[in-house]
C-alpha cells in the first residue's frame, strides 16, 4: 500500500497538503474523512491518527499527523523543487518562522471567522452574538494586516521571490473566511495581487478544485442531532 | 456562548489601542516599524531604558555571561543611577549572535538552554517588558512588536522559537538527535511542534497569568476560567503522555530533541506557580527527570531562576508593577483566556 492522505477539503491544512501533493505530482491515495459527519471520531480513523484530526498521512506502516509535519515530510521524501522549502539556512528559517507564527494567529482567526460567521448558525444551528462576531472579524482584520505588513511587505511571495510552503499554508487559511463571505482581499491590493500570483503558481484548476468544498460552506445542511452532540464540545475546544 | 469582552467598543481610540496591542500580541518582527507606532517606548536615556539597566546578579556557570549591551554614547541622565549601569562590550562582539530573551517566557528558556547546552556563543539581551523594563529604541527597531525570543545574527533577524531552534541547530551543526536528519525521526519532531503550537502553547502559560500577572494590574480571572484551563491542561498532558511519549524515552523518539526542550519549559511554567502537573503522572515525571538529567541541573537552575522565584516575589510584593503602557496588552492577553 502506497502513500495515503486522509483529508477533508473543508479543512484549511488539508487543502494545503492536497494542493502540495497534486502540484508536485506525488502519487497518493485520497482517503476522504468527512468532518461534518464526524468520521474523524471513528475508531478506524483513530488507528491512523489517535489525535482524531485531519490531515493525516499513512506511508506503509508510518503514520503522521500535523499538516506542517506532513508537508515537510513530503517535501523531503519526494525531493520537490527547492523553492518550496529552501536548503539555504536563512531562507528556510523564514519559512519556518511563518509556519510557526501562523498556528496561533492567522489559523486561529480564519477558523473562528468561518465558525462564528457561518458554521455555528448554519450547520450547528447555534446563533452567535453580534458582539462575538464583531470581535472575531476585528481580530481577523488585524491578523491579515499583520500578514501583509510583516511577511508579504513588498515581496512577490511571503518569504521571498518564489512561492514556498508559507504561501500555500497562508492562502488556504485565507480561503476559510472567503468561504464564509468575508472580503479579506478587498482594500488590500498588495495582498490581492499576491493571491493571484499564488493561484497562478499553483495552477488555477487545482486551486479551484481544492477550494470547491469551502466555497460551498454556506450551503452546508444542518447537522444531524447526534452528530451535533458529538461535535459541539470539540468545536468549542477547537476555536478557543 | 460567552460574551465578548466589553472593551470591544466602537471608540476609535480604544479600537486603535486594542489593534496595536493585538498586533504586538500576534505579531512578528519587521525590518521597519509598523505604520502605527505602539505606545510605551521609553525615551532613550531614561532609567528604564534597557541599555542603561543596572545589571542584575546572574550566574553564568557555562561561561556565557549575560551582558547588558552598550551601543553608542551613553546618555548622561542617570541622576538616580550613580554608578555606570552599563558594561562596555568590545565592538567586535556586537557583530555576533544576539538573542533577545525574557526568562519568564517558556520559549525563551528553551532557546537559551539549547544555545548554552550546545556551546553556541551568543550575547544575551535580556528583555523584561512586564517588569517595567522597556526595550530600548534599538530593540524596537529590530523588533517593532517586541516579541521574544528574537534572534539577530548580523543583519538576519528571526522570531519564533521553533524557527530559531532549527536555525541554530543547522547553522551550528549541533548533534543530530536535537533535530534528526532521518526523514521519519525529523517528521516526529515537527509533528510534536505542530501539536504543541495548538495545544500546549497558550494553555500552560495561563496559571502564571491568573496567579501573578493579572493580579499585578488588579485583574481577577474568574474561577470558571481557571478550572477550564486545568481541564485543557489535563487533556493536553494525557495526549502528551499517550500519543507523543508512549513507550518512548523522549517525546519524538529515543533521544532528546527540540521537542522535549519546548515541551519541558512549557510544562515548567505552571509548576513554577504551584501546579504540580507531574503528580500522579509517573511516566511524565520520569521523562522530565531524563530530560533534566541530560540538560544538567546547573544550566537549568541558572535559566529558570526568574520563573522559579516569581511566585515568592509576587507574594512578598516584590514584583514591580508593570508600567501603564503595557496594561492594554496584558488586558488583551488576559481576555483571551478561554
Amino acid at each position: 500500500m502506497g502513500l495515503e492522505l486522509y483529508l477533508d477539503l473543508l479543512s484549511q491544512p488539508c487543502r494545503a497538503v492536497y494542493i502540495f501533493a497534486k502540484k508536485n505530482r506525488i502519487p497518493f491515495e485520497l482517503r476522504p474523512v468527512n468532518l461534518l459527519k464526524g468520521q474523524h471520531l471513528s475508531d478506524a480513523f483513530a488507528q491512523v491518527n489517535p489525535l482524531k484530526k485531519v490531515p493525516a498521512l499513512k506511508d506503509g506502516d508510518f503514520t503522521l499527523a500535523e499538516s506542517v509535519a506532513i508537508l515537510l515530510y513530503l517535501t523531503r521524501k519526494y525531493k520537490v523543487p527547492d523553492h518550496w522549502y529552501p536548503q539555504d539556512v536563512q531562507a528556510c528559517a523564514r519559512v519556518d518562522e511563518y509556519l510557526a507564527w501562523q498556528h496561533t494567529t492567522l489559523r486561529r482567526s480564519c477558523l473562528r471567522a468561518l465558525w462564528h460567521k457561518v458554521m455555528f448558525p448554519v450547520f450547528l444551528g447555534e446563533p452567535v452574538s453580534p458582539e462575538i462576531l464583531a470581535a472575531t472579524l476585528a481580530e481577523l482584520d488585524v491578523t491579515v494586516q499583520l500578514l501583509e505588513d510583516n511577511f508579504l511587505q513588498n515581496k512577490a511571495f511571503l518569504t521571498g521571490p518564489h512561492i514556498s510552503l508559507a504561501d500555500l499554508v497562508a492562502i488556504t487559511e485565507l480561503m476559510h473566511p472567503v468561504g464564509a463571505g468575508c472580503q479579506v482581499f478587498e482594500g488590500r491590493p498588495k495582498l490581492a495581487a499576491w493571491h493571484q500570483r499564488v493561484e497562478a503558481a499553483v495552477g488555477e484548476d487545482l486551486f479551484r478544485e481544492a477550494h470547491e468544498v469551502i466555497l460551498k460552506a454556506k450551503d452546508s445542511p444542518p447537522a444531524d442531532p447526534t452528530v451535533k452532540q458529538k461535535l459541539m464540545p470539540l468545536v468549542l475546544a477547537m476555536i478557543q | 456562548m460567552r460574551g465578548a469582552p466589553a472593551r470591544w467598543s466602537r471608540n476609535k481610540a480604544s479600537c486603535d489601542c486594542i489593534k496595536s496591542c493585538l498586533s504586538r500580541l500576534l505579531g512578528v518582527e519587521s525590518p521597519r516599524p509598523l505604520r502605527s507606532r505602539s505606545p510605551g517606548v521609553s525615551k532613550p536615556g531614561t532609567c528604564q531604558d534597557l541599555w542603561h539597566r543596572r545589571p542584575e546578579k546572574q550566574a553564568g556557570p557555562t561561561g556565557v555571561e549575560p551582558e547588558t549591551l552598550y551601543l553608542g554614547a551613553p546618555q548622561s541622565c542617570h541622576s538616580c543611577c550613580p554608578e555606570p549601569a552599563v558594561r562596555r562590550v568590545p565592538a567586535a562582539a556586537t557583530m555576533g549572535l544576539e538573542l533577545y530573551l525574557d526568562m519568564l517566557s517558556q520559549p525563551c528558556r528553551a532557546v537559551s538552554i539549547f544555545a548554552k547546552k550546545n556551546g553556541i556563543p551568543f550575547k544575551l539581551c535580556t528583555t523584561e517588558v512586564f517588569k517595567g523594563q522597556h526595550p530600548s529604541k534599538e530593540f524596537f527597531q529590530i523588533n517593532s512588536l517586541r516579541r521574544v525570543p528574537t534572534l539577530k545574527d548580523g543583519d538576519f533577524i528571526l522570531t519564533e522559537s521553533s524557527a530559531i531552534l532549527i536555525y541554530l541547530s543547522s547553522k551550528y551543526q549541533t548533534a543530530d538527535h536535537w533535530y534528526p536528519s532521518d526523514l521519519r525521526a525529523r517528521a516526529r519532531v515537527h509533528e510534536y511542534l505542530g501539536w504543541h503550537a495548538d495545544c500546549i502553547r497558550g494553555t500552560f502559560g495561563v496559571p502564571l497569568w491568573t496567579q501573578v500577572m493579572a493580579p499585578l494590574i488588579g485583574v481577577h480571572v474568574p474561577e470558571e476560567k481557571v478550572q477550564r484551563n486545568k481541564t485543557f491542561m489535563d487533556l493536553a498532558l494525557q495526549q502528551l503522555e499517550e500519543k507523543f511519549l508512549g513507550d518512548r524515552a523522549f517525546v519524538a523518539g529515543q533521544q532528546v530533541s527540540l521537542a522535549d526542550l519546548m515541551a519541558l519549559e512549557e510544562l515548567l511554567q505552571p509548576v513554577a506557580v504551584g501546579c504540580d502537573l507531574f503528580e500522579g503522572r509517573p511516566r511524565l515525571a520520569a521523562w522530565r527527570e531524563r530530560v533534566e538529567a541530560f540538560l544538567g541541573s546547573d544550566l537549568l537552575q541558572e535559566t529558570r531562576g526568574p520563573i522559579l522565584n516569581i511566585l515568592e516575589q509576587a507574594v512578598n510584593k516584590k514584583v514591580p508593577t508593570p508600567p501603564p503602557e503595557v496594561h492594554p496588552c496584558m488586558l488583551l492577553r488576559i481576555s483571551r483566556i478561554p
